[in-house]
């Protein structure tokens, strides 16, 4: 397909812009901004669409800022020479495609006739040569170049490509050679971890045998022990009770057995001899008589004084009653003075004027002093004066109405007084004064002759009572000495209650005389009893004396010394066999040890022995658990049996992975080699040819093109190998061309599209232009070559040449 | 005559992919490989047999039998109470090492040695039997032991106890014929876990393992009472398995939903005490997120948390060829087969894979090529229905 014509509707710069190819190589000639990459997109545009209004592409649209018009016309040349038309104008996507061939439009479908499978990018990487795209050369290696030609080889292939590459992917997934996180790698990783673990674990039966037999060695070492344990055990308890035994022992030991030969007092002497005394000294602390029946000495005293003075005391005793008479008389008379003494004190009580100077008037002096002489009625004061003495000497109850006649002649006869003292002066009368009336008033002296009076008799009562009493204690005394000399009264004794007194003397005289009957009663019967005691004495005396003489002793002191040295003897003896009852069979063996520390010393390394026996046993029935538990989890083996079923796991999981990566491995290779055979080999082919155009470029320079996995290789003629970043840029890029050219030719039975390139060129040298010039001539003569250069280029027919900015378009 | 043949005990295997499963369900499935065995002693007893065979693989791991080894010397015992004999070989699994048997096995039972030997025994009805055989005290033996087996002695009746596998290198290997010519009247073979009668008459027998322990050894497993009346051998097969793998699968539809799938599961897990390893056919009929589902194992998880008689244990997805594929020319692919699907070149792919013991074994099991074969052909038309 070649392309004859290119017809712009609008473009870029270019508006209404035809332009003829020629058929070969074409090559467009103009200065910078002339339009030369314009063009060059445009072709491209109208082949595989425009580019879309977003992203890095939208500077691509070549949008025409000075028409509304956008898109054109593309003339190809079949190989058949028949002609193909592809109109693209402004539309939905990549533009609004029409195709015609040989003038008759047909589906766009039948675009595939032209561009084959090829994309816009796939163009771009295999028939574009411009600065950007021989940059990607350092990104080119063998899967890359081998995939873009098999991907134009066969129906479907970029699919199966694309669909090995991702086989090829998922693979690395599961597993990478040098990878550490993919399933397979970790499963191989854990494989050999846990084939590790396992060699670690012991052998089970090896580690069961191996247990066991220490485990029945261990159990007859444990048995044995517990036999000598057992042994020691013994000895130390035998040990133990000697040492409890020890101090009894000791003790037995200093005990001397008494001497049992000596005199047994016997029990019946004892008591008996215990009794004797007993009563012995009972008798002779019992008193002899009854004290409480003798008299004493005063009552002897009274006694003997009774019997001297019978005749007068009996008389006494007879006149007792006078006595009392005598007395009671006194009594009364003092009664009777006191009653007289009272109302003498009530008469100057009553009568504040009354002193005891003062005398009775007579009736002469009452006339003188009195006015109306003589009219004085002196009858109340006589009545008055009977009545006074009446009244006291009559007794009752005539005494109170004499008494109140008194009284009332007193007042009528003081009545009269008063009226008369009223009318004189007193002065005039000495005898008042001399009665003891002096500063008195005249009526007061007349009223107060009544009381004046009584007072007089009251005296003469007075002294009358006196004198009686007088001559009665003179009596009483007389009595007193009699009784004070008769022993009946004390000296002491002040009152005079004689008759009383003598009553008390002879009560107690009879009570002196019954105890002295008494006492005489009990002396005669106390001379008995002393009697009777005295035998007992003596009895009693005989027979501690015959028990004392039984048992040679001296005395009762020491016969008591003899017994209880031999009481005391009864317990050592009691004492020892108590000890040896104790001690019993253990006796002879305490005896072989030569003291305590001896014994002590053996029992102290018994218990050592048995405590060191102890711990060894507990030590080995230590270890025997520890072996039987050991036993336990070499049979129970839960570890190993976990790594077993894990290593099973680990086993199915590994050859899953590998399966299912294997599978995937396969497929993808299956699927490139298919393509590759598809292709029939044309990527060999390739090589073989961009080696050769290589070496034609570089004026045979380099002889080889190969690869490593990252990167192209090339071999110069001197067999220096380099890596492409080493190439200078000429080199570089003529490498590249060398691949893009052979790869464009070696498909071009298949796609035959025109070969783009964009100053390409501009480094390379004379000579090397040449070069290039002369392949692209070779290459263009089956497939079409537009180059474009700002360059005048040379030795180029002049009807290959294009010049933008001159006039000469058609 | 009635003997009682079984091999490949495996007692304490540990089991794979079930750490989802209750501790209960784990708990029973690690002691299967007992009860199972269990079954087999008593049924020696209710059988009444002469003796048992047991024809190597007892014990899973030698290293820790301790467990198996009591257990073994108890039922020994019932069976000496029982007078009833046992003839044990090791084999690979269990294959004689120092300090290995502790445990002291009864009077009745006897461990053949390293050389092959031969004993016999006088049985209840007046038979004289030979027994022939010999013990692993390797854990691979190339060389042909069979060999050195005697052949046929002075016998009523002549067994031959081998541990081995047919043509198989690493494993005292032999061919049927080999045996035949010894003039036997019954081999009792070991080793494989499938059972499976390799000739009759003379009978050259695989019980297989008495429970299933993997996805792989599916069926109901167990041993044989072997009744010889009037010299002719006759064969009773008597399950001893606890637990039945199985494979099942079910075909996707393109309305397919995670419910209608578990619908359709459910009731495949109908009977009980079995595992179903189960295989989505069609699987890229499938939508998208069903397959992601799937992929992230909820389906199973839902079964886990579910009361089904039988157990789901796991779910392979199936993808079928995709018309996609015939759009490149089968040649292609066929020729692309030949050169990238080949030992030599899966061996390469990795060498540090392949210097992994369990890799490199795997890679050298017969059949490993087919499966991946199949995996990589699942996997390209998985990839490519998934794009």
């Amino acid at each position: 397909m070649k392309l004859v014509k290119a017809n712009v509707y609008g473009f870029g710069k270019w508006v209404d812009q035809r332009f003829n190819f020629e058929q070969d190589y074409q090559v467009i000639f103009g200065a910078n901004e002339a339009g030369k990459t314009t063009l060059l997109n445009f072709i491209k545009s109208i082949l595989f669409g425009f580019a879309s209004a977003r992203g890095e592409n939208k500077y691509l649209q070549y949008k025409p800022r000075n028409s509304g018009k956008y898109g054109g016309e593309l003339e190809l040349k079949a190989d058949d020479d028949s002609l193909w038309m592809i109109r693209r104008i402004e539309g939905k996507g990549d533009g609004e495609v029409t195709l015609f061939h040989d003038d008759q439009q047909v589906p766009t479908s039948f675009l595939s006739e032209i561009i084959g499978s090829f994309t816009k990018d796939d163009f771009e990487n295999t028939h574009v040569f411009d600065d950007k795209a021989i940059l990607s050369i350092y990104g080119l290696d063998e899967n890359k170049l081998e995939t873009e030609v098999m991907s134009i080889g066969a129906v479907g292939s970029k699919d199966w490509l694309a669909t090995a590459d991702n086989l090829n992917h998922q693979a690395d997934d599961i597993y990478k050679q040098r990878g550490q996180k993919q399933p397979l790698v970790v499963n191989l990783k854990k494989h050999d971890e846990l084939i590790e673990e396992k060699a670690e674990i012991e052998n089970q039966q090896q580690a069961y045998q191996r247990v066991k037999t220490q485990l029945e060695k261990t159990q007859a070492d444990f048995d044995d022990n517990e036999v000598l344990l057992k042994k020691v055990s013994e000895t130390e308890n035998d040990l133990r009770n000697l040492d409890k035994k020890w101090s009894r022992y000791e003790q037995l030991q200093q005990k001397n057995d008494p001497n049992k030969e000596a005199d047994q007092i016997s029990s019946d002497d004892w008591e008996n001899v215990l009794k004797a005394n007993q009563e012995l000294s009972t008798l002779k602390e019992t008193p002899l008589t009854n004290k409480a029946s003798e008299l004493n000495n005063v009552e002897k005293a009274v006694l003997n004084n009774y019997r001297t003075n019978q005749n007068q005391l009996n008389y006494i005793r007879n006149q007792k009653f006078e006595l009392q008479n005598l007395q009671f008389h006194r009594d009364d008379m003092n009664s009777k003075l006191l009653k007289v003494d009272t109302q003498v004190d009530q008469l100057f009580k009553n009568h504040t004027q009354l002193s005891e100077q003062m005398r009775p008037l007579t009736t002469d002096e009452i006339d003188q002093i009195t006015p109306q002489a003589n009219k004085t009625n002196n009858l109340p004061l006589m009545v008055l004066g009977v009545a006074v003495v009446l009244a006291f000497v009559i007794g009752n109850p005539l005494r109170l109405l004499f008494g109140l006649v008194a009284i009332a002649s007193a007042v009528w006869y003081w009545y009269q007084i008063r009226i008369k003292n009223n009318k004189m002066a007193l002065s005039n009368f000495p005898f008042l004064e001399q009665k003891g009336y002096a500063n008195l008033p005249q009526e007061t002296i007349l009223s107060l002759q009544g009381t004046v009076i009584a007072l007089d008799n009251f005296r003469g009562t007075q002294n009358g009572l006196s004198d009686g009493i007088k001559s009665i204690e003179v009596d009483l005394n007389k009595w007193r000495k009699i009784l004070i000399e008769l022993n009946v009264l004390d000296e002491s004794y002040k009152s005079d209650n004689y008759n009383e007194q003598i009553e008390k003397y002879f009560a107690r005289l009879d009570q002196i005389k019954a105890k002295a009957d008494l006492s005489e009663q009990n002396a005669i019967e106390t001379q008995k009893i002393t009697v009777g005691r005295k035998q007992r004495l003596d009895n009693l005396n005989d027979n501690i004396e015959q028990i004392l003489q039984k048992y040679d002793a001296i005395n009762m002191d020491s016969f008591i010394r003899m017994h209880t040295k031999q009481v005391e003897n009864q317990q050592v003896i009691t004492q020892i066999n108590q000890d040896k009852d104790f001690l019993g069979n253990d006796l002879s063996e305490l005896k072989k040890y030569a003291s305590h520390e001896a014994l002590t010393k053996e029992f102290v390394q018994a218990t050592n022995k048995k405590s060191e026996l102890a711990d060894k046993n507990n030590e080995l029935s230590r270890q025997m658990g520890s072996l039987k538990e050991q036993m336990q989890q070499v049979f129970d083996n839960a570890q190993y049996q976990h790594i077993v079923a894990e290593l099973a796991q680990n086993k199915a999981d590994i050859l899953e992975n590998y399966d299912e990566w294997i599978s995937q491995k396969l497929a993808s290779n299956w699927i490139r080699q298919m393509l590759n055979i598809a292709t029939e080999n044309r990527y060999p082919k390739m090589i073989e040819k961009a080696t050769q155009y290589f070496s034609l470029l570089t004026n045979n320079n380099y002889v080889k093109i190969d690869f490593d996995k990252k990167d192209i290789f090339v071999t110069s003629a001197k067999k220096n190998r380099f890596d492409v970043h080493e190439l200078s840029k000429a080199t570089t890029i003529q490498l590249y061309l060398a691949l893009r050219l052979a790869f464009v030719t070696e498909i071009s039975d298949l796609i035959k599209l025109p070969i783009l390139i964009d100053d390409a060129f501009v480094d390379f040298d004379i000579s090397r232009t040449e070069n290039v010039f002369k392949l692209i001539q070779e290459i263009a003569k089956s497939n079409q070559v537009i180059y474009v250069t700002a360059n005048q280029p040379d030795n180029i027919p002049a009807d290959h040449i294009l010049k933008l900015g001159e006039e000469n378009i058609a | 005559m009635k003997f009682l043949h079984a091999a490949d005990l495996h007692l304490d295997t540990p089991f794979i992919g079930i750490s989802d499963f209750s501790k209960e369900l784990q708990q029973q499935l690690k002691d299967s490989t007992y009860q199972a065995a269990t079954k087999l002693f008593e049924t020696a007893i209710a059988e009444q047999v002469d003796f048992v065979i047991l024809a190597g693989d007892i014990f899973d791991d030698t290293d820790s039998s301790l467990k198996a080894q009591m257990f073994l010397r108890d039922e020994f015992e019932k069976l000496n109470q029982a007078d009833i004999k046992v003839y044990l070989i090791y084999g690979n699994h269990d294959y004689y090492r120092n300090n290995f048997a502790v445990v002291n096995f009864p009077k009745n039972v006897k461990v053949f040695g390293q050389d092959v030997s031969t004993v016999a025994i006088n049985t209840k009805d007046g038979q004289r039997v030979g027994l022939t055989g010999f013990s692993y005290y390797q854990q691979h033996i190339q060389q042909s032991i069979v060999q050195d087996y005697p052949d046929r002695g002075n016998f009523d009746y002549q067994i031959g106890i081998l541990h081995a596998g047919v043509g198989d290198d690493n494993y005292a290997p032999f061919q049927v014929s080999d045996l035949l010519k010894k003039g036997y009247d019954y081999w009792a073979l070991g080793h494989i876990h499938k059972r499976e009668i390799l000739h009759e008459a003379p009978m050259v027998v695989y019980p297989g393992d008495i429970q299933g322990r993997n996805q792989n050894e599916t069926t109901p497993k167990g041993f044989y009472i072997v009744s010889v009346t009037n010299q002719v051998t006759q064969l009773k097969f008597v399950k001893s398995s606890i637990y039945t793998w199985d494979k099942a699968s079910i075909n996707a539809l393109a309305d397919d939903t995670i419910d209608s799938l578990i619908n359709k599961i459910a009731d495949m897990l109908d009977q009980s005490q079995t595992l179903i390893t189960l295989t989505i056919d069609n699987a890229q009929n499938l939508n998208n997120d069903v397959i992601k589902t799937i992929k992230r194992d909820e389906i199973r998880q839902h079964f886990v948390n579910v009361t089904t008689n039988g157990i789901l244990y796991k779910i392979y997805l199936k993808f079928n060829d995709n018309p996609q594929l015939a759009k490149v020319d089968q040649k292609y692919w066929d020729e692309a087969a030949t050169s990238t699907l080949n030992l030599d070149n899966i061996k390469d792919l990795d060498s540090k894979l392949y210097a992994s013991d369990i890799i490199r074994e795997h890679i050298n099991e017969p059949g490993f090529l087919s499966s991946i074969k199949e995996l990589t052909k699942n996997t390209i038309n998985q990839k490519y229905t998934g794009e």
